[in-house]
C-alpha cells in the first residue's frame, strides 16, 4: 500500500467548476451537479486505489467549518475570513451561548460530510483542529470547541474506519502559552484513551519551534511543511511519531521532479523511521488537473 | 465634490443573454424577454432595437455580432447604474470576464492552467507564468471610450492592481531566475519581487498612463490580496507607488481592499496619503443588520476609530455583497451616520458597496444600490447639509 496522503480540501474538475458557477447563477438544477459531484469522487477515489487511508477530499465542504454549522445548534453562518495568507476565504461561525449537537441527525451528517465508497475501508477523517475551529468562530470558547469536537469525532469513529487528521494551520501562526497548552494536551489525551489513531498536519509556516511540544502530545504522527520548513528539522526526529511529510508545493504549479521528491525522500530515510508523503497544505489551491499530476508522481516513487 | 458621494466598485452579473451569446448557447425567449424588461426598467426601450434583432437569431453569433452584444450589456448595465442614482458611473464590467482573467487574457507570459476556488462556491481561472511579460494592448482603452458615449455622468473606472495580478498568478518563470538562493521561502520572495516589479513598470503604469490620455479622472485600484501576506506589506505598497508613479497629479486615485485584515496595512498607509485620494474597504460584511448608533449595533465599523487619523476620504462599504438580503435605507443610513460621527467630514466619506456586486442579480443590486442611495439622501437631510 502506498503511504501517501491527501490532505486537507482537494479541487475540483472544470466540469463541476462549470456545473457549480451555472448552478448558483440559476442555470441548472442541482442533479446536474450531484452527478459531478459523484464523479469527482469516484475519480478521486480510484486516484487513491492503492492508498492505506483514503480521503474524500472534503469534496461537499465549502470550508473546514461550514458543515459543522448544520450539526451544531445555534449557529450561524457569517461574514467572509481570509484562510491565512491565501486567497481563499472561510465563513465566520457564531455561536448562541446554549451549544448542543443535533444528534437525532447525526448519522445523515456523517454519511453526507464522511463520505466512503466500503464501510470497513480504512479512511483518512479530516477534521478542523481546535485552534483552526476556534480561529474561524465567534462567541464560543476553546474548551467548548473541544467538547464539541470530542462529541463529534466519537460519533464519526463509530461509523467510520481509519485515521483521524486534525487540519492545524494556526500552530505555525501562533505561540502558544502554558494553559493553551494543556487544554490542547487534554483534548487529544481523551481521543488517545479511545484508542483513535491521530495525525496533527501542520502547515502554512514553520512548526519548528511547535516540535518539542508537538512530541509531548498523545497523538500518533506529526504532518510538516516542508516548503516553508528547512529539511534540517528532521535530524532531531522524534521516532516515536510518524511524520507526515508535506512535500509537494499545493500553492505553486510547478511540478516537482521524481529526481527531486527521489532526493528529498532519501534524506528522510536516513532519520525518520515511518513516514508518509502529503502535500504542504490543502490541494485546493491548485487546478485539479495539476493536483493529480502532482499525486500520480508521489505515486511513481518507490516508498 | 458632494458629500457622501456614492458609486460602485466595479462589477455586476452579466445579463442571460450575453453569457449565454458568449458560450455559444442557444437563446431561448426567456432570455430575449428578459432583455426587454430590463429595457422597460431603464426606460431605454428605443435605444435596444438592434439588439433585439441581433438576439432573435438565438445562436452562431459571429465574432463581431459578440462583440455588439457586449457592448448592449454594458450600455444596459451603465443604464442600471445611473438609474440608481449613483454618482460615479461605471458599466459592471461588462467588457471583462473577470478581473484577473481579464487582463491576464492581454499580457503576454502567461498561460490559464485551470480554476481554483476563492470562497464557497466562487472560482476563478488561475494562470501561471511562464515566460517574459509584455502588454498586448491597452486593454481598457475600448471599455472606457464606450463606456463615455453611454453616460454623461463621471465615470470612475475599476483596474486590478499589480500585486493582486502577481499574488493570484502561479510563478514558474521568475522563481527559475533565482538559482543562487537554496531557502524555498526565500527564493519565492525574490522572485516575487521581479515579477512585481515587472507587472507594475510594463503593465499598470503604462494602462494608468494610457487612461489619463484619454482623459480618465477616477481610477479605482483593485488590491483585494494586498494584506494577505503580512511579510510582503513593503511589496505590496512599492509595487502600488511604482504603478502610479507621477499620475497621481492628474487622476483621483482609488485603492479597493476587501475581506482582509485591514490593521496589517495602517503602519504603511502614510506612504500612498499624498497619492491615492480614497481608500476604500468593506464593512458591512463585519456588521450587524440591526439597526442603531451604538458601537456593539455597529461592530463591522469599529476600524474607522483609527483610520480617521489619516489623510484619506473614507470609501465606505456598507452594502453586504455576498448575500442577497437587501439592506433597508434606514439600516444603511445607520452606518453612514456612525461613520459621520466618526470622520465629522461628509465629504470625507464616500459610500459605497463593499466590494463588487457581480455576484447578486440583477434585481438585488439594483434594489441595494437604489437604497443606498436613498440613505445617502435620508443622512444628509437628517444632519441638515
Amino acid at each position: 500500500m502506498k503511504k501517501i496522503l491527501i490532505n486537507g480540501l482537494y479541487p475540483y474538475d472544470e466540469m463541476l467548476t462549470l456545473k457549480l458557477i451555472d448552478y448558483e447563477k440559476g442555470r441548472i438544477i442541482k442533479e446536474e451537479v450531484e452527478k459531478e459531484f459523484n464523479k469527482n469522487f469516484e475519480k478521486l477515489w480510484e486516484i487513491q486505489e492503492d492508498f492505506e487511508y483514503k480521503s474524500d477530499g472534503l469534496l461537499n465542504w465549502q470550508d473546514l467549518l461550514r458543515p459543522f454549522s448544520e450539526i451544531i445548534e445555534n449557529c450561524k453562518v457569517l461574514g467572509l475570513k481570509r484562510y491565512f495568507e491565501t486567497n481563499f476565504f472561510f465563513r465566520i461561525l457564531w455561536f448562541n451561548s446554549r451549544i448542543d449537537i443535533k444528534e437525532n441527525q447525526i448519522d445523515e451528517w456523517i454519511n453526507k460530510y464522511f463520505r466512503t465508497k466500503y464501510p470497513n475501508e480504512n479512511k483518512l477523517i479530516i477534521l478542523p483542529s481546535p485552534l483552526l475551529f476556534h480561529y474561524f468562530s465567534e462567541n464560543i470558547d476553546i474548551n467548548t470547541i473541544c467538547d464539541i469536537l470530542l462529541q463529534i469525532t466519537n460519533f464519526i469513529l463509530e461509523k467510520r474506519k481509519g485515521i483521524i487528521l486534525f487540519e492545524e494551520p494556526v500552530l505555525t501562526k501562533i505561540n502558544l502559552d502554558e494553559n493553551l497548552k494543556k487544554i490542547l494536551h487534554s483534548f487529544y489525551e481523551k481521543l488517545c484513551k479511545k484508542g483513535y489513531k491521530i495525525f496533527l498536519q501542520c502547515y502554512f509556516g514553520n512548526i519548528e519551534n511547535h516540535l518539542n511540544f508537538l512530541y509531548t502530545l498523545p497523538i500518533d504522527g506529526i504532518g510538516i511543511d516542508f516548503i516553508n520548513t528547512e529539511i534540517d528539522i528532521i535530524k532531531k526526529w522524534d521516532n516515536n511519531k510518524i511524520l507526515i511529510a508535506g512535500c509537494i508545493d499545493c500553492e505553486n504549479s510547478y511540478i516537482e521532479s521524481l529526481e527531486e521528491l527521489t532526493n528529498f525522500i532519501n534524506i528522510l530515510k536516513g532519520y525518520v523511521n515511518n513516514f508518509y508523503l502529503s502535500g504542504s497544505c490543502d490541494f485546493i489551491f491548485l487546478p485539479s488537473k495539476i493536483a493529480e499530476e502532482k499525486i500520480n508522481n508521489l505515486k511513481k516513487l518507490n516508498l | 465634490m458632494r458629500p457622501f458621494l456614492t458609486h460602485e466598485v466595479g462589477s455586476l452579473a452579466k445579463p442571460i443573454w450575453r453569457v449565454k451569446a458568449i458560450r455559444n448557447e442557444e437563446l431561448k425567449d426567456e432570455d430575449i424577454n428578459e432583455a426587454i424588461k430590463w429595457a422597460k426598467i431603464l426606460e431605454i426601450k428605443d435605444q435596444i432595437e438592434p439588439l433585439l434583432v441581433l438576439l432573435k437569431k438565438r445562436k452562431n453569433f459571429t465574432i463581431e455580432e459578440k462583440k455588439e452584444i457586449i457592448s448592449f450589456s454594458s450600455f444596459y448595465a451603465t443604464k442600471l447604474l445611473e438609474k440608481t442614482g449613483i454618482d460615479l458611473i461605471f458599466d459592471g464590467e461588462q467588457h471583462r470576464a473577470e478581473m484577473y482573467e481579464y487582463p491576464i487574457k492581454n499580457i503576454e507570459g502567461f498561460e490559464f492552467r485551470g480554476y481554483v476556488r476563492s470562497f464557497d462556491y466562487k472560482f476563478f481561472k488561475k494562470a501561471a507564468c511562464i515566460g517574459e511579460i509584455k502588454l498586448k494592448n491597452f486593454y481598457h482603452e475600448e471599455e472606457f471610450k464606450k463606456i463615455q458615449t453611454f453616460t454623461n455622468k463621471p465615470i470612475k473606472i475599476p483596474i486590478t492592481g499589480a500585486y493582486t495580478l502577481v499574488d493570484w498568478s502561479f510563478d514558474e518563470y521568475f522563481i527559475k531566475k533565482i538559482n543562487y538562493e537554496k531557502n524555498t521561502k526565500l527564493k519565492k520572495l525574490y522572485a516575487k519581487q521581479n515579477f512585481l516589479k515587472e507587472i507594475s513598470d510594463k503593465i499598470i503604469h503604462p494602462i494608468l498612463l494610457n487612461l489619463k490620455e484619454l482623459g480618465a479622472k477616477f481610477i479605482q485600484i483593485d488590491e483585494p490580496a494586498s494584506s494577505a501576506k503580512p511579510n510582503e506589506l513593503n511589496l505590496f505598497f512599492d509595487s502600488l507607488t511604482n504603478s502610479i508613479k507621477e499620475t497621481y497629479k492628474d487622476i483621483f486615485y482609488t485603492i479597493h481592499i476587501c475581506f482582509s485584515n485591514y490593521r496589517l496595512l495602517f503602519p504603511y498607509l502614510p506612504r500612498i496619503q499624498n497619492i491615492v485620494k480614497e481608500l476604500h474597504l468593506e464593512f458591512a460584511n463585519r456588521d450587524t443588520t440591526e439597526l442603531g448608533l451604538s458601537d456593539k449595533k455597529r461592530i463591522g465599523y469599529e476600524l474607522l476609530d483609527e483610520l480617521k487619523n489619516y489623510n484619506f476620504i473614507i470609501g465606505l462599504g456598507v452594502l453586504n455583497v455576498h448575500t442577497d438580503f437587501v439592506e433597508p435605507i434606514e439600516l444603511i443610513k445607520d452606518r453612514i451616520l456612525y461613520a459621520y460621527e466618526k470622520i465629522k467630514d461628509p465629504h470625507k466619506i464616500f459610500i459605497a458597496p463593499d466590494c463588487g456586486l457581480r455576484t447578486r442579480s440583477w434585481e438585488i443590486a439594483f434594489k441595494k444600490l437604489t437604497n443606498m442611495v436613498e440613505a445617502r439622501n435620508l443622512a444628509i437631510k437628517e444632519i441638515g447639509l
